[in-house]
């Protein structure tokens, strides 16, 4: 089954899931960092430029915050801030080791010095064709420093428990089909009302009824597995 | 549609998240998808840019007819993944006897005005093409299926993907100009930038072969995307991953066991060729003019040459020019060597430029300020460097000197074998713990002390993770070299069985045997530390 998540497992037996992010994602994330970059530059320059006038000094410090911000901010950013940086966070990416692990300074610097290597031969040619071809969406700099941009895993809030009388499965379920008919029920607010009887149909097996009442009891089902 | 067929796990999720699934979607049948693809895409470039080529006043016209019909073209992708998503794998021709068929519905919005304003054409195709929509359905169809944010989602996926052809089709041609470009030039883009060569024929065409490569390699990605993202809509709205696990569920109830859903049995790998055309190797010795002298020597000969006086003569001589201009005999060799292209920089000029500028520059911070701050960043560049080494000393005396002395282990089997953790009077200590019925405690300083002396007085090599059965392996190994006396070893194995049986099984030694123990140890080790 396709599913485009990454399973990982821990030595303690915990089955941790990462979704690798695809280059879409990556580039809007890129681009507001980018823009941010800008913009903080052109302050920078404009503030310099009000202390200092037209100066030796004014335009030594402008290249020096210019090369430190354009080489720092992605590196401490993603070293300090949980592998976010700006851009990142609001797309919902953060950048962590194949294993899972949170980079460190030795990734992170290699990642984003490699971004010239990805930027090869002119406007990140180079990096898209390697994040189009990787099953892994790893640009040069990824493959190189072992580090994977993947979605920040988010914990769906469940819903409160269903309430109302409970009723006892007929035999055992397996997790997976619990959570099936948990969904089911949680979901059936979205659903068409006809598609929602036919799902209840199918599980006739199960409730040993049809339309209405089968639904019915699938809810009595989710409010005995939910509370 | 026979959903359990399905070969994509359709559980809710992020629009962009569905939208990634189609890389891997499109990876499991690249090569039909790609095939068919190009086999519509790669030909109709072929021939508008034939024909733009040959009616050059319109060549405008021609050259948007390709980016005009792609909508349409498009539709091949999604019609072989959609068979390949429920595990039927067409075959390129088939696929293309089959997409005149899949032109209908939608195409009148798709060319027009569509083709303009909507970059997220390709969640709404599946509708006319997959459910056969039409008219005021197909419009509630779409206006359902873009609820909830896909219908945005797909749009800016869309204009994304157009930035990326651009990068593609503007990577292509700047690495032909990277190769092409004239000595001077610094921008890999130059071709572009030149009026006169930009506006010439071959880079027109040129130009026009990058975009229908860079399309040709992203189109299908968009199409499959969007797909997966049509599909994971109608699964959320359909609620479809239930209705799999409700029949899979009714399948077994019924009995039949032997439900196997079709799983994808391996991800086919995409090759990425690249394909490297070394040029010929030089064979032949590089050609050049002989030197200034070598010219004067043989013109000199030349006029000193009587005319030839028979035809012979003059073979002979034709003869002798020629294996005077062999390698080895015309006396100066050719050789290729790299040179700077730009011998002369033009330093002056910029200096005298600096020169006035600084005479511009206003006088409100001093240059000694410039200089001071210059040398205030080179010193903390230096301390940075002599922080880090001081910080990381200890692995850089380290690396030095694990290679001349072998660290002892302070540990083995667990016990601490360290010499300062002993008392100094081991069978004194031993038999003080016996007598106060620490059994198992004094058996254990014994075997601790046994094991310490071994390592310190006669270098055995035991290891931390050693255990008592390889610590004897090890003695009798040293014996056998001459390095450990033969009762040292025979005290060294009695010790160990003594620990061992009292360890693991509980059987304790008679009090004698325990003084006699501690006797031997006494002559062997000596009392001390």
């Amino acid at each position: 089954m396709l599913d485009g998540r990454l399973a990982l497992l821990t030595p303690e037996g915990i089955r941790l899931s990462l979704t690798p992010a695809g280059p879409v994602r990556r580039a809007f994330a890129w681009t507001i960092d980018f823009v941010l970059w800008l913009i903080a530059v052109f302050v920078i320059a404009i503030a310099i430029r009000f202390a200092m006038g037209d100066s030796n000094l004014g335009e030594g410090l402008f290249l020096v915050v210019l090369f430190l911000s354009y080489w720092g901010y992605p590196i401490l950013c993603e070293v300090y801030a949980g592998g976010k940086t700006l851009g990142k966070r609001w797309m919902g990416l953060e950048v962590v080791r194949e294993d899972g692990l949170p980079v460190g300074w030795r990734e992170s610097s290699l990642r984003n010095l490699l971004l010239v290597a990805d930027f090869l031969p002119m406007m990140y040619a180079t990096g898209l064709l390697c994040m189009l071809f990787d099953h892994r969406f790893r640009r040069l700099g990824d493959l190189v420093a072992g580090t994977l941009v993947i979605y920040s895993p988010k914990t769906r809030a469940r819903k409160a428990a269903q309430s109302g009388e409970a009723h006892p499965l007929p035999f055992p379920l397996t997790p997976e089909q619990q959570r099936a008919l948990i969904d089911l029920v949680e979901r059936a607010e979205h659903l068409p009302p006809s598609r929602c009887l036919e799902l209840a149909d199918l599980a006739e097996p199960l409730t040993g009824l049809r339309g209405e009442a089968s639904l019915a009891r699938l809810r009595a089902y989710v409010a005995g597995l939910t509370r | 549609m026979r959903l359990d067929r399905l070969q994509l796990d359709l559980r809710p999720r992020s629009h962009s998240q569905a939208l990634d699934l189609g890389v891997a979607l499109l990876r499991q049948s690249y090569f039909t998808c790609y095939a068919t693809w190009l086999a519509l895409w790669l030909p109709l470039n072929l021939l508008c840019g034939l024909l733009a080529w040959q009616y050059q006043d319109w060549a405008f016209f021609f050259l948007v007819i390709p980016w005009w019909l792609r909508p349409l073209l498009e539709r091949v992708i999604v019609l072989v993944l959609s068979r390949a998503v429920f595990g039927q794998q067409l075959s390129w021709w088939q696929a293309l006897r089959a997409w005149p068929k899949e032109l209908g519905g939608g195409w009148f919005r798709v060319l027009t005005w569509w083709r303009l304003f909507m970059p997220g054409r390709g969640l709404y195709q599946p509708i006319w093409q997959l459910e056969q929509a039409r008219g005021r359905f197909a419009a509630d169809r779409r206006r359902v299926l873009g609820r909830d944010g896909a219908g945005p989602a797909a749009y800016w996926f869309g204009i994304a993907c157009v930035h990326f052809e651009a990068v593609l089709q503007i990577g292509l041609i700047s690495l032909i100009g990277l190769f092409t470009a004239p000595p001077d030039a610094m921008n890999p883009l130059w071709m572009l930038f030149d009026q006169e060569i930009a506006q010439s024929q071959p880079v027109f065409l040129m130009s026009l072969a990058c975009y229908a490569i860079a399309v040709g390699v992203m189109a299908p990605i968009y199409t499959a995307c969007c797909f997966t993202l049509y599909l994971n809509r109608r699964a959320e709205l359909e609620a479809w991953d239930i209705e799999i696990i409700l029949r899979r569920l009714a399948q077994e109830r019924q009995g039949s066991k032997s439900i196997k859903l079709p799983t994808v049995g391996h991800t086919l790998a995409v090759l990425l060729a690249v394909m490297l055309i070394l040029p010929q190797a030089v064979q032949a010795a590089p050609q050049c003019e002989p030197p200034e002298d070598k010219k004067v020597e043989a013109d000199l000969i030349a006029r000193q040459r009587t005319p030839a006086q028979s035809a012979e003569q003059q073979a002979i001589r034709t003869e002798l020019d020629k294996v005077y201009t062999h390698d080895d005999l015309r006396g100066y060799r050719c050789v290729q060597t790299w040179t700077a292209k730009n011998k002369t920089p033009k330093e002056p000029e910029k200096e005298d430029k600096d020169e006035e500028d600084k005479g511009k520059r206003s006088e409100k911070v001093p240059d000694w300020a410039a200089d001071l701050t210059k040398a205030i960043l080179i010193l903390g560049a230096i301390a940075l460097v002599a922080w880090l080494l001081y910080r990381y000393r200890d692995r850089i005396v380290g690396a030095f000197q694990q290679a001349e002395t072998r660290k002892l282990p302070g540990e083995v089997a667990g016990m601490d074998i360290r010499p300062e953790s002993l008392p100094d009077d081991i069978p004194t200590a031993v038999r003080k713990l016996w007598a106060e019925g620490q059994q198992r405690n004094a058996l254990g300083l014994l075997y601790r002390a046994t094991l310490s002396r071994l390592v310190h007085q006669y270098a055995l090599a035991l290891t931390q993770g050693a255990t008592e059965g390889d610590c004897v392996k090890l003695a009798q190994q040293a014996h056998q070299q001459g390095e450990l006396p033969a009762d040292t070893l025979a005290l060294t194995q009695d010790i160990t069985r003594i620990w061992l049986a009292a360890a693991y099984a509980q059987q304790w030694p008679s009090d004698a045997a325990l003084d006699s123990s501690c006797s031997r140890w006494q002559q062997t080790f000596g009392g001390a530390a």
